[in-house]
């Protein structure tokens, strides 16, 4: 109930906040770097793990794609459609930030991003964004 | 263009492991299907004088100008792809089904990509069947709207190519050198298209094409070499009968021999080498591309093109400007018309009227809106000036007065782009 409260209230608090790369705080994975995040987002070198991605619609995803491309919505439109349609990788699954997390608490091998203080318990951070510029 | 029907052996070997994968596999271990698609709808105006259409693609044979005044045929598009993740370890299938405008005005399907992947490694992906001719650093998603700033592919770059895919294999490596990440492609194919135009179509055959690129990207850049070797023949009625009548001139006038093989009927040497730039870190967006095409006859035009745009986002809009042109690399000037013999005169005469280029210089200023849901909304104008005496830039259907034109000529586009 928490969870849906918090984000229910998100669209407009998560302009301008961190975003964090997400796993469920027991997964095996515990650490990740720039380079590893960008190929299992952007190119699809996911190895055993599942990434999921927020809508185009939810400003937490345009912020975590600045922070971790330097692409705002329209570049990665553009990379994803490049990617896609030349048969080089599939995106990641859109979700929306309560599936999100509820993904996360039960799969160990879900990986996402959130805003940073949108983490609930249970979840942990594995790689901090900063700030949408 | 051409349709469905091209089933040479890398063509049925795809077609075949669809259909081998496909029984083998029961209800519950298919595999992994998906279904991604794109669509374009746009309306070009060009400001001709009634005097030519602008053309989109080089196989198309009419449009916005002088056929009609606005144009929803051109640049408008609607594919589905459909990727099978099959139950066979590291096979994949895609086909990619294209509904678009074709060089007989009319909008029909094609399949642009059609083949059977394996990939034993994340690192190493090969391609049997039907894929999109490696011209260029946007070959790929040459139809794909969505994926540029543009409304269409680059018209410097990607117009003069008239094929859309190859038959054959196709070899990709992925390497990460350092913070470089690498990807080498080696492709084998052949091709064919027909085009049509005012005096008969002409078919291109492209045979034994070999190609060679490297697409390497670090951060915001990205950067791409390429370059093929293709024997390539195109034959139409007006060319068999200039040649014809060249050939048979020479024998009494021999230069007209050098003249008649610029439009021999074999299969002629052609290289392209591509190159490409990009910068793409927010908000900005800069891109640049060449080609240079070496050709030893006028029916593949030896050419050097090349092309540059500067796009900047302001939230969801990106303003976007670029500068193109085409330069034909040969000798595109009339030649002397002998006072004898005779029958030399009306076959030179023929020659020089033959004598058409592409050299034009392009404006570009457009914007992109990318909207919610998969939609983005494009409008973009192009001034084209006609650089020669004798070209047409990449019009079609021109009326006499046309050829070289000197005031410039403006083209409007709105597009929506749409992908799923």
């Amino acid at each position: 109930m928490l969870v849906v409260a918090i984000v229910c209230a998100r669209p407009d608090s998560a302009r301008g906040s961190e975003v964090a790369i997400v796993v469920r705080a027991d997964s095996a994975l515990t650490s990740l770097s720039r380079d590893d995040a960008y190929a299992m987002f952007v190119l699809d070198r996911r190895r055993d793990y599942v990434t999921y991605d927020l809508p185009d619609t939810d400003p937490a995803r345009e912020a975590f794609y600045l922070q971790l491309a330097g692409k705002n919505l329209a570049m990665m439109r553009g990379l994803r459609a490049r990617l896609v349609f030349s048969g080089l990788a599939k995106p990641p699954r859109q979700i929306n930030a309560a599936e999100l997390i509820h993904i996360l608490q039960q799969d160990p091998k879900a990986i996402g991003y959130l805003p940073a203080d949108l983490v609930p318990p249970g979840v942990r951070v594995l790689l901090p964004l900063g700030a949408a510029p | 263009m051409h349709g469905f029907p091209r089933t040479p052996t890398s063509l049925a070997l795809a077609a075949a492991l669809f259909c081998a994968v496909a029984p083998s596999a029961g209800a519950g271990d298919f595999g992994e299907l998906r279904l991604d698609g794109y669509a374009t709808l746009a309306a070009t105006r060009a400001l001709t004088d009634g005097a030519a259409d602008f053309r989109a693609a080089q196989f198309q044979s009419q449009g916005s100008g002088r056929s009609r005044d606005w144009d929803f045929a051109n640049d408008s598009n609607l594919a589905l792809q459909l990727s099978w993740d099959t139950p066979l370890p590291s096979w994949r299938a895609v086909a990619q089904v294209i509904v678009a405008s074709d060089t007989y005005d009319d909008i029909k399907p094609r399949a642009d990509w059609l083949y059977a992947g394996w990939a034993p490694r994340d690192d190493i992906v090969l391609r049997l069947g039907r894929y999109p001719m490696p011209s260029g650093m946007q070959s790929e998603t040459r139809w794909v709207g969505y994926s540029r700033l543009e409304v269409r592919a680059p018209l410097a770059v990607y117009f003069p190519m008239p094929l859309t895919s190859l038959d054959g294999a196709d070899l990709s490596l992925t390497n990460r050198l350092g913070g470089l990440m690498v990807r080498s492609r080696i492709a084998y194919g052949n091709s064919e298209v027909d085009l049509q135009t005012r005096v008969g179509d002409s078919i291109v055959t492209v045979r034994d094409l070999v190609s060679l690129s490297f697409d390497v990207s670090q951060g915001a850049w990205r950067g791409y070499v390429g370059a093929f070797h293709a024997d390539v023949r195109n034959v139409s009625p007006g060319t068999r009968q200039l040649y014809a009548a060249l050939t048979q001139a020479a024998a009494s006038y021999p230069p007209a021999a050098a003249l008649a093989f610029n439009y021999n009927t074999g299969y002629n040497s052609t290289w392209q080498f591509d190159f490409g730039l990009e910068y793409q870190d927010a908000p900005w967006t800069l891109r640049t591309e060449a080609i240079y095409r070496k050709s030893p006859t006028k029916l593949v035009a030896q050419q050097f093109d090349w092309y540059a745009i500067a796009g900047y986002s302001i939230g969801r809009f990106t303003p976007f400007a670029a500068i193109a042109q085409i330069r034909f690399d040969d000798d595109y000037g009339p030649q002397p018309i002998p006072a004898s013999p005779a029958a030399a005169v009306p076959a030179l005469l023929a020659y020089n009227a033959s004598l058409n280029t592409l050299d034009s210089t392009l404006l570009t200023a457009g914007i992109r809106w990318d909207l919610d849901r998969g939609f983005a909304l494009k409008a973009q104008y192009d001034r084209h000036s006609l650089d020669a005496p004798n070209s047409r830039g990449v019009f079609a259907n021109t009326a006499a007065n046309f050829d070289g034109r000197s005031t410039p000529i403006h083209v409007f586009t709105l597009a929506l782009d749409y992908q799923f």
